[in-house]
C-alpha cells in the first residue's frame, strides 16, 4: 500500500449533473479520503489533467463516462492513452451503456476497467466503494 | 504253536501242567522264577499293545501334518502365480503408446483368461470398486457387480478379497466355489494380491478336492505302513513268544524235574507231615495264569496272521537258508499269479528276476548283521505271466515254525514312479520356465539394526546383474553398485525411505552391467517378520529392449505426430470399432475439437448420424477388404461449412493383430466448387450458345475451320450445319478482306476481344456489316476461338443516317444563320443550293422562284448546262409547263432515279438532251403558296441516299418558309429543337438499357443501405434508451434513496411509502428497459450456430438459479442426455433461461414445487420440455402468453415486464425453432422449445 495513494485526486469526467452529484454523494457516504475533481466534458478533462501535471499531482484514477458533449468518452480515452504522462493512469469507464461495441472498443483503446452504472442507488454506492477500494488502496500504480 | 498244541492237547488244557505239580510243593526259588517269567510275558504284551496304539496315533498326526504341508505348498504356488501375473502386468502396462489404457487392460485380461494351473486352477480379476472383470476363468465382456454374483459358500467374496488386498504381499483364503464346468461348490483356496495402479484385485485360485484324495492315498499308504509296523511287531513278538514258550516249557520242565526231585526227595525222606506242604495250591493258580496268557497270545497271533493273510500288500515268507517260499499271503497270490503249491518249489529270487543271489545277500547284509531291522530296496517284480512291475521290497527277518525266515513286503510302485516322473517333468518345466523368463527373484532382509543383506538371490538375477552369487551374498552393495551413477542417489534414497515406511517398492532405471547400460525394473513387496525385520520379496526385470522399443516408438511417434500436425491435410486413425485413436492438428482445427476429448469416440459425436454412417461405411469397407480406398467424402466442419475432401483410407495392422483404419483427406472444397461451377457454366454456356439470338460459332485457331455453330448463325448465313462445319473463316469473308482477316487473327489474344466491324458474306452473296466479339477457349483439346457476331448492317446505316442528319442539321443551322444574317436573297439561295448539293452529294442543281406571273425565274444554279440556263432565264417557263413545275402544283417532290425516267418525264427538250442520270425536284411552298422549286441532279451514277432527299424536301420547305416570312426563322429553330430532342431520346433509350442492368444492383444497394440504416437506428435507439432513459432513472432512485437515508426522521409514514413506491417504480422501469434492450438486440445481433452439449448447457443454466431453487425447496428433475446438438447458443440461452425463470416464478409459492426438464428427439427436431406444477394458466389466454407486454397477472402478484416470453418466441424464431406451451390452471404448465436439426439460417 502506498500512502500517497490517499492524497492523489480522483478525476471524474461526467456531464450529467445528477450523476455527478450522486457519484460525489456516494463517495462521501463511503468516507473517501481522496479529493475528487470533476470535469464536465473531454476538453475540460484534458486541461484539468495538464494542470495536475504541472502541479505534479496527477489523479490516482480517472472515472470516465462515455457519453460526453464535445468529445466522446472514447476519444478522451484515446487522448489519455496516447499521452506520455497520462497513459499510466488507470482509467475506469463508468457509464450506463452496456453495449458490447462500447466495451470492446474501450478495452481496445486501453481502458483498465469497464463498469456499468447500476440504476439502483445501493448498488451504485457498492460500485463506488469497490472502485475506491481497488484503485486507490489495493492497486499499485505505475510510478 | 504246534509245540504248544501238542503240549496241552492231553485231557484238557489245564490238566497237563497240573499233573506236573500234582500234590507237590515248590521251593521259594522256583516260585519267584515263575513270577519273573510271567511278569516279563505280561510286560511284552503291554509294550506291544502300547506300541500299536502309539503308532496308530502317529499316523493320524502325520496325516494332518501332511494336509497342512500340502495346503502350504498350494498356497505358495498360488502366490507365485499371482506374482507372475503382476510381473506380466508390469511388462505390459508400459506399452501405452500402441495401446490405450483400456486396450492394455483388455490384453492383460485376455492373457489371464488363458492361464490354467494345478487342479482346475485359474486366474480371476476384480476391481477395487467391486466389479468382476475375469470371473470363473472367463473374461467378462461387460463387468458384473460382484455383489450380483451368487456365492455357493455364502461368503462375501469381495469384502474378503479387499481385506487381503490391504495386506502387504496379499494373502490367501479358503472357501467353497463352483468349478468352471460344474456349478457344485468345491473346496478351494485362492491367493489375492492388489494391483493398486489399476485398482485391480488379482487372484489365483485352485481347488482342494484333488488334494484331499491325494491325502487319502497317503493316508492309506501310511496305514499300510502301520500294518507293516504291526507285522514287524508280530515278527518280533512271535519269536519272543516262541522263546517264551520254550522258556516256559523249559521252566515247566525244570519245574517238573524240580518237582519230581522234590517228590522224590519228599518220597524218600522220612518226613512225617508231608501233606502239610502248601506249595501245591499256589503254584497251580499261577501256572493257570501263564496258560491263559499264552492262549491269549496265540489268539492274538492268529488274528495277526489273518490280517496279514487278508492284506492286499504282497507278503512273502521265505527261508533264510535257501530262500525258498514258505508262505505267501492272499495279496501275494492274487497279484503274483502263483498258487501256494507252485510257490513251494520257487525261491524269492524267481519273482525278482533282475537280481541274483549275491546281490540279494548284499542287500540283506545289514539285516543279517543285525545292523538294521528292515531294509528297503527297489526292484522289478515278475508275475507268473512274465509281466513285470516296479516294486519296492521291504525285507525283515523273522521266525516261522521255529525257522528263521525272511518276510518280504512288496509294494507296487508303478504309480509312484509315474508320479515321480511327472513331478520331475513338471519341475523341469518349471525350472526351464524360470530360467527362460527374464526375471530375477530375490529376498532382501532389512534388519531392525539397519543392516541389510540378500537372503536369496536367484541365479538368473545374478546373471542379469553380471555378478557371481557369492559376491551378491557377500555384500549387497555389489548388486546395488550396478545402478547407473546418475540414478544411484535416487535409488538409495528410495530404499532408505522404505526403512520407515515399508510399502510396495518400485524402481525403474538404468544399470551398468559390463559397461553396458541396461534398464531394469525392480518391484518388491515388504513383509515384516517376527523379529521386526523387513523381508523384501522382489522381482527384477530387464526392460532394456522394452525401453529401447519404447524410445524408438516414442521417437517415431514424435516424428509421426510432428509430421501429421504440420500437414494441412486432415489425418486420423480409428480403431477396429471405428473409434478415434488419433487425429492431427488440421483435423482438430477443422472440427474445433481436441484429440484427448475425442479419443475413443466415433464420428457420430463429431458429425451426427447421417455423415457418420457414410464415413463409417467406407471405414468398414477398408477394414473388411484390407484394401486402400480412395474416395470423395463430404463433411461439415464445426461452423457448418461444407467440406469436400479427397480421402485416402487404408488399413493398418499392428504386429499384435490389432486392426486400425487410417485416413488422410485433402480439402477439395474449392476444387469441387470450381468443378461444379465449371459444370454449371458449361451448361450455361451451352444454353447461351445454342439459344443465343446472335450468331455464334467456334473456329479452330490453326485451321480456321468452324467447329461448332449455333442455329441463329446458320439461319443468318444461310448454310446447313454440316455444310457450315466444312467451311473456314475465310469462306464467309469477301475475297478482298481475307488478307486483313489473317493479319487480324495473328494478333488475337486470350482476352475477350472486340475486333470492330467487318464485312461478312452470306451464302447468297449479300454482304453484311458485323461486329465481332471473340474469346479464346479450348475446344476438343485444341485452341479455338468463340465468336459472337452482331449484325450491324442496319445499325451502321442508321448510324450513317444519324451522321447525315447531324450534318444536315448543321447545314440547316448554317442556312438559318445565313438567312438571318443575309438580306441578299440570291446570296442566301446560293448558299442553300450549295448546302443542298452537299447534303445529297450531287454535283448539280438549280433554284427557281415563281414570279408573280406564274413563271419560273432562275435564281441560282450549279453545274447546269448553258442551254438550260438560257432556257430558264429567257423562255419564261410557266409553272405548269415544265417537269419541275408539276411538283409545285402537286406539292410533292418529284424524283427521277434513272436517266430513262428523266427522259420519260422531262417535258423540256433541253433537259432531255442532257445526260442526266438522276434528278430530283422539291417544291418551295409556304402556307399552300408555291414559291419556287429546288432541283438537284447528277450526270454521274451516284445515287443520293433517300434520307438526304428527305432532307432536301425539308430544306425546300424551310427555304420556302424563310422566303415567305421572317417568322419562318423561328419556326425553323423550333423544328431544330424538336429534332435534337428526338435524338436525345434515342440516346436516352440506349442509356436506359444500361441503366436497367444497374437497377437491380441499385435496388440491392438501396435495401442494404436501408437495412444498415435500420440497424444503425436500432443501435442508436438502444444506446439512447440505455443512456437517456436510464440516467434520469438513476437520479430518481438516487435521490429517493437519499431521502430515505438522510431525511427519514422528517418523513412521515405516508411519505415513506411514497418514496418506496417511487423506488420500486424505478426498478420496474429499469427492468423494462433492460428487457426491451435485450429484445431489440435479438433483432439485430448475428446468430451463429454452434455445437453444444445439451446436458451441460441445461445444468449450467440451472445452476444460476441454485440459491432460489434451494430457498424454495424446489425439486428439480433433469432428464437430459449427454449429446451434442447444434443451435444458436445465445438464443437458446435466452429462451431457456426465460422459460425456467417463469417456471420458478409461477411455482415457487405452491407446495412441493417441482420442475422437470425433459428432452425429446425426432427426425427433424430436438425438444426441450420444461414442466412445472405451478399455478399454470387458462389455455383460453394462450394467445396472450407470448405477446409482448401482455401479462396474465398483476405486477404485485407476480413481478415481470411482459417481455420474457415474447423474447423466447423471438429467440426461437431466429433459429427457425418454435416455442409453445400447454397448461391447466392450478396444475402447472409445460413449455416446449423446439430446435430444428437443420439450421438454414446464415444470419
Amino acid at each position: 500500500m502506498n500512502h500517497s495513494n490517499l492524497n492523489n485526486p480522483i478525476l471524474l469526467i461526467e456531464d450529467n449533473p445528477v450523476d455527478i452529484d450522486l457519484t460525489l454523494r456516494a463517495f462521501k457516504l463511503r468516507k473517501l479520503t481522496n479529493p475528487i475533481i470533476v470535469a464536465r466534458d473531454g476538453e475540460e478533462a484534458l486541461s484539468l489533467m495538464n494542470t495536475c501535471l504541472e502541479q505534479n499531482n496527477l489523479p490516482i484514477v480517472v472515472l470516465l463516462d462515455l457519453k460526453l458533449p464535445k468529445i466522446h468518452g472514447l476519444e478522451v480515452l484515446k487522448e489519455f492513452k496516447s499521452h506520455l504522462d497520462f497513459k499510466k493512469i488507470p482509467v475506469v469507464i463508468l457509464t450506463t451503456s452496456a453495449d458490447n461495441l462500447d466495451i470492446q472498443s474501450a478495452y481496445e483503446i486501453g481502458a483498465n476497467s469497464y463498469i456499468v452504472k447500476p440504476v439502483n442507488f445501493e448498488k451504485f454506492i457498492e460500485v463506488v466503494e469497490k472502485i475506491e477500494l481497488y484503485w486507490t488502496v489495493i492497486n499499485n500504480p505505475a510510478l | 504253536m504246534t509245540k504248544i498244541k501238542t503240549s496241552i492237547s492231553t485231557k484238557n488244557l489245564l490238566s497237563f501242567p497240573f499233573n506236573l505239580f500234582k500234590k507237590k510243593g515248590l521251593s521259594v526259588y522256583q516260585f519267584s522264577l515263575i513270577l519273573i517269567v510271567s511278569a516279563s510275558i505280561l510286560s511284552i504284551l503291554i509294550v506291544s499293545t502300547a506300541w500299536v496304539m502309539s503308532e496308530s496315533n502317529g499316523v493320524q498326526k502325520e496325516i494332518s501334518l501332511l494336509k497342512e504341508k500340502n495346503l502350504e505348498n498350494k498356497e505358495e504356488k498360488l502366490k507365485e502365480e499371482v506374482l507372475r501375473l503382476i510381473s506380466y502386468i508390469e511388462y505390459t502396462k508400459h506399452d501405452t503408446i500402441r495401446y490405450s489404457q483400456e486396450q492394455l487392460k483388455d490384453r492383460v485380461l485376455r492373457y489371464f483368461e488363458s492361464i490354467r494351473f494345478g487342479n482346475d486352477g485359474y486366474v480371476f480379476v476384480n476391481t477395487y470398486s467391486g466389479n468382476a472383470l475375469l470371473f470363473n476363468g472367463k473374461k467378462l465382456e461387460e463387468p458384473i457387480r460382484m455383489s450380483d454374483l451368487k456365492q455357493p459358500s455364502g461368503l462375501n467374496l469381495f469384502e474378503t478379497e479387499m481385506n487381503l488386498v490391504k495386506l502387504p504381499g496379499g494373502g490367501s483364503f479358503q472357501y467353497e466355489f463352483m468349478k468352471m464346468d460344474d456349478p457344485k461348490p468345491y473346496p478351494k483356496i485362492s491367493y489375492i494380491m492388489g494391483f493398486d495402479q489399476w485398482e485391480w484385485i488379482l487372484g489365483a485360485g485352485d481347488y482342494l478336492d484333488n488334494l484331499d484324495s491325494e491325502i487319502a492315498l497317503m493316508e492309506k499308504d501310511l496305514k499300510s505302513n502301520l500294518y507293516r509296523g504291526l507285522l514287524i511287531g508280530i515278527g518280533i513278538f512271535i519269536p519272543l513268544l516262541i522263546l517264551l514258550l520254550l522258556f516256559s516249557t523249559y521252566v515247566a520242565k525244570l519245574i517238573q524235574n524240580q518237582f519230581n526231585n522234590f517228590v522224590n526227595i519228599i518220597k524218600n525222606s522220612p518226613l512225617e507231615n508231608k501233606d502239610q506242604l502248601p506249595f501245591n495250591q499256589i503254584y497251580i493258580r499261577d501256572l493257570k495264569t501263564i496258560g491263559i496268557d499264552i492262549l491269549q497270545a496265540e489268539t492274538l497271533v492268529k488274528q495277526f496272521g489273518n490280517i496279514i493273510d487278508q492284506l492286499n500288500t504282497k507278503i512273502y515268507i521265505f527261508s533264510k537258508v535257501n530262500l525258498k517260499f514258505i508262505h505267501a499271503n492272499k495279496g501275494a497270490i492274487q497279484k503274483g499269479g502263483y498258487a501256494i503249491s507252485e510257490l513251494q518249489d520257487k525261491t524269492f529270487l524267481d519273482i525278482l528276476p533282475t537280481i541274483n543271489r549275491n546281490q540279494f545277500l548284499r542287500q540283506a547284509e545289514p539285516l543279517l548283521q543285525n545292523q538294521s531291522d528292515k531294509i528297503l530296496f527297489e526292484s522289478i517284480f515278475q508275475r507268473k505271466d512274465k509281466t513285470t512291475v516296479p516294486v519296492e521290497v521291504q525285507l525283515t527277518l523273522s521266525f516261522f515254525d521255529k525257522k528263521e525266515v525272511y518276510v518280504a513286503l512288496i509294494y507296487d510302485i508303478t504309480e509312484r514312479k509315474q508320479a515321480n516322473k511327472l513331478i520331475k517333468n513338471q519341475k523341469e518345466q518349471y525350472d526351464s520356465l524360470v530360467q527362460n523368463i527374464p526375471v530375477g527373484v530375490y529376498k532382501f532382509r532389512m534388519k531392525t539394526s539397519e543392516e541389510m543383506s540378500f537372503e536369496y538371490i536367484s541365479p538368473r538375477m545374478c546373471e542379469m546383474a553380471g555378478i557371481t552369487e557369492k559376491d551378491a551374498y557377500l555384500d549387497y552393495m555389489n548388486v546395488f553398485k550396478t545402478v547407473h551413477p546418475d540414478e544411484f542417489e535416487n535409488f538409495i534414497n528410495l530404499i532408505l525411505a522404505t526403512f520407515h515406511n515399508p510399502k510396495l517398492f518400485e524402481w525403474e532405471g538404468r544399470v551398468v552391467i559390463k559397461d553396458k547400460i541396461k534398464w531394469f525394473s525392480v518391484r518388491s513387496n515388504p513383509s515384516i517378520v517376527e523379529n521386526g525385520d523387513i523381508l523384501w520379496d522382489g522381482v527384477v526385470t530387464d526392460i532394456t529392449e522394452h525401453k529401447k522399443a519404447e524410445q524408438l516408438l516414442q521417437e517415431s511417434e514424435q516424428r509421426f505426430v510432428t509430421f501429421m500436425n504440420n500437414t494441412s491435410a486432415l489425418a486420423w486413425i480409428k480403431d477396429e470399432n471405428l473409434n478415434y485413436v488419433f487425429l492431427n492438428k488440421a483435423y482438430e482445427n477443422m472440427q474445433n475439437i481436441k484429440l484427448e476429448n475425442i479419443k475413443g469416440k466415433d464420428d457420430f459425436i463429431i458429425f451426427g448420424q447421417e455423415i457418420a454412417e457414410r464415413l463409417q461405411q467406407n471405414d468398414r469397407f477398408v477394414l473388411e477388404t484390407n484394401q486402400l480406398l480412395e474416395t470423395d467424402e463430404t463433411v461439415v466442419d464445426y461452423k457448418g461449412t461444407i467440406f469436400h475432401a479427397l480421402v485416402n483410407k487404408f488399413p493398418i495392422q499392428t504386429e499384435s493383430g490389432k486392426k486400425f483404419v487410417g485416413g488422410m483427406a485433402i480439402d477439395m472444397t474449392e476444387h469441387k466448387k470450381a468443378e461444379q461451377l465449371l459444370q454449371e457454366s458449361e451448361i450455361h454456356f451451352r444454353q447461351l450458345f445454342e439459344n443465343n439470338p446472335q450468331p455464334m460459332w467456334i473456329y479452330d485457331l490453326e485451321t480456321l475451320q468452324f467447329k461448332d455453330v449455333n442455329e441463329t448463325a446458320l439461319k443468318k448465313y444461310g448454310y446447313a450445319k454440316d455444310e457450315f462445319l466444312t467451311m473456314t473463316l475465310k469462306d464467309i469473308r469477301p475475297q478482298e478482306d481475307i488478307a486483313s482477316l489473317l493479319k487480324n487473327i495473328e494478333s488475337v489474344t486470350d482476352e475477350f476481344q472486340e475486333s470492330g466491324v467487318w464485312r461478312h458474306q452470306l451464302k447468297d452473296g449479300k454482304l453484311i456489316l458485323v461486329e465481332i466479339f471473340s474469346h479464346n477457349l479450348l475446344f476438343e483439346g485444341k485452341p479455338a476461338r468463340l465468336v459472337l457476331v452482331n449484325d450491324v448492317t442496319e445499325r451502321k446505316q442508321t448510324e450513317e443516317e444519324i451522321l447525315t442528319i447531324n450534318k444536315e442539321l448543321k447545314t440547316l443551322n448554317e442556312i438559318i444563320m445565313a438567312s438571318v444574317s443575309s438580306i441578299n436573297l440570291k446570296e442566301m439561295l446560293d448558299t442553300v443550293l450549295d448546302e443542298a448539293l452537299q447534303i445529297c452529294g450531287l454535283e448539280g442543281g438549280t433554284i427557281c422562284l415563281i414570279e408573280p406571273d406564274n413563271t419560273f425565274k432562275l435564281i441560282s444554279q450549279r453545274e447546269s448546262s448553258e442551254e438550260t440556263i438560257i432556257d430558264l432565264t429567257e423562255n419564261k417557263i410557266k409553272v405548269g409547263d415544265c417537269l419541275c413545275g408539276s411538283c409545285v402544283q402537286d406539292n410533292c417532290p418529284l424524283i427521277l432515279n434513272t436517266k430513262e425516267e428523266v427522259l420519260k418525264y422531262a417535258t423540256r427538250e433541253v433537259l432531255r438532251g442532257e445526260d442526266i442520270r438522276f434528278h430530283a425536284a422539291f417544291p418551295l411552298i409556304s402556307k399552300g403558296i408555291g414559291l419556287g422549286v429546288l432541283c438537284v441532279f447528277t450526270r454521274t451514277d451516284i445515287k443520293p441516299i433517300p434520307r438526304s432527299l428527305k432532307i432536301l424536301e425539308t430544306l425546300s420547305s424551310q427555304v420556302a418558309l424563310f422566303i415567305e416570312n421572317i417568322l419562318l426563322v423561328q419556326d425553323l429553330e423550333n423544328k431544330v429543337k424538336e429534332r435534337t430532342l428526338e435524338l436525345e431520346k434515342s440516346e436516352k433509350a440506349l442509356l436506359n438499357m444500361v441503366d436497367d442492368l444497374n437497377i437491380k444492383q441499385n435496388q440491392l444497394a438501396t435495401s442494404n443501405k436501408k437495412l444498415a440504416e435500420i440497424n444503425k437506428e436500432m443501435e442508436t435507439f438502444s444506446y439512447s434508451v440505455s443512456h437517456d432513459l436510464k440516467a434520469p432513472l438513476r437520479g430518481i432512485d438516487g435521490y429517493s434513496n437519499l431521502l430515505q437515508e438522510l431525511y427519514a426522521s422528517e418523513l412521515n409514514e405516508e411519505a415513506k411509502i411514497f418514496v418506496n413506491n417511487i423506488r420500486s417504480g424505478t426498478q420496474q422501469m429499469n427492468q423494462i428497459i433492460e428487457d426491451l434492450l435485450a429484445y431489440s438486440r435479438l433483432d439485430h445481433s448475428l446468430i451463429k450456430k454452434s455445437f453444444l452439449n445439451i446436458n451441460l448447457f441445461i445444468n449450467n443454466s440451472i445452476n444460476l438459479y441454485k440459491k432460489e431453487l434451494d430457498d424454495f425447496k424446489f425439486e428439480v428433475q433433469i432428464n437430459i442426455p449427454t449429446i451434442l446438438i447444434v443451435a444458436d447458443l445465445d438464443g437458446l440461452s435466452i429462451a431457456f433461461r426465460n422459460i425456467f425463470e417463469n417456471a420458478i416464478k409461477f411455482t415457487k409459492l405452491v407446495e412441493n414445487p417441482k420442475i422437470i426438464i425433459d428432452f425429446e428427439e425426432d427426425k427433424n427436431f430436438w425438444h426441450i420440455l420444461v414442466t412445472d406444477n405451478g399455478i399454470g394458466f387458462d389455455m383460453k389466454y394462450y394467445d396472450k402468453v407470448f405477446q409482448i407486454f401482455k401479462r396474465l397477472h398483476r405486477v404485485e402478484e407476480y413481478p415481470g415486464t411482459g417481455i420474457g416470453l415474447a423474447m423466447v418466441e423471438k429467440a426461437m424464431q431466429r433459429m427457425d425453432g418454435r416455442v409453445w406451451a400447454t397448461s391447466e390452471l392450478g396444475k402447472g404448465a409445460t413449455f416446449y422449445l423446439e430446435i430444428p436439426k437443420i439450421l438454414n439460417y446464415e444470419s
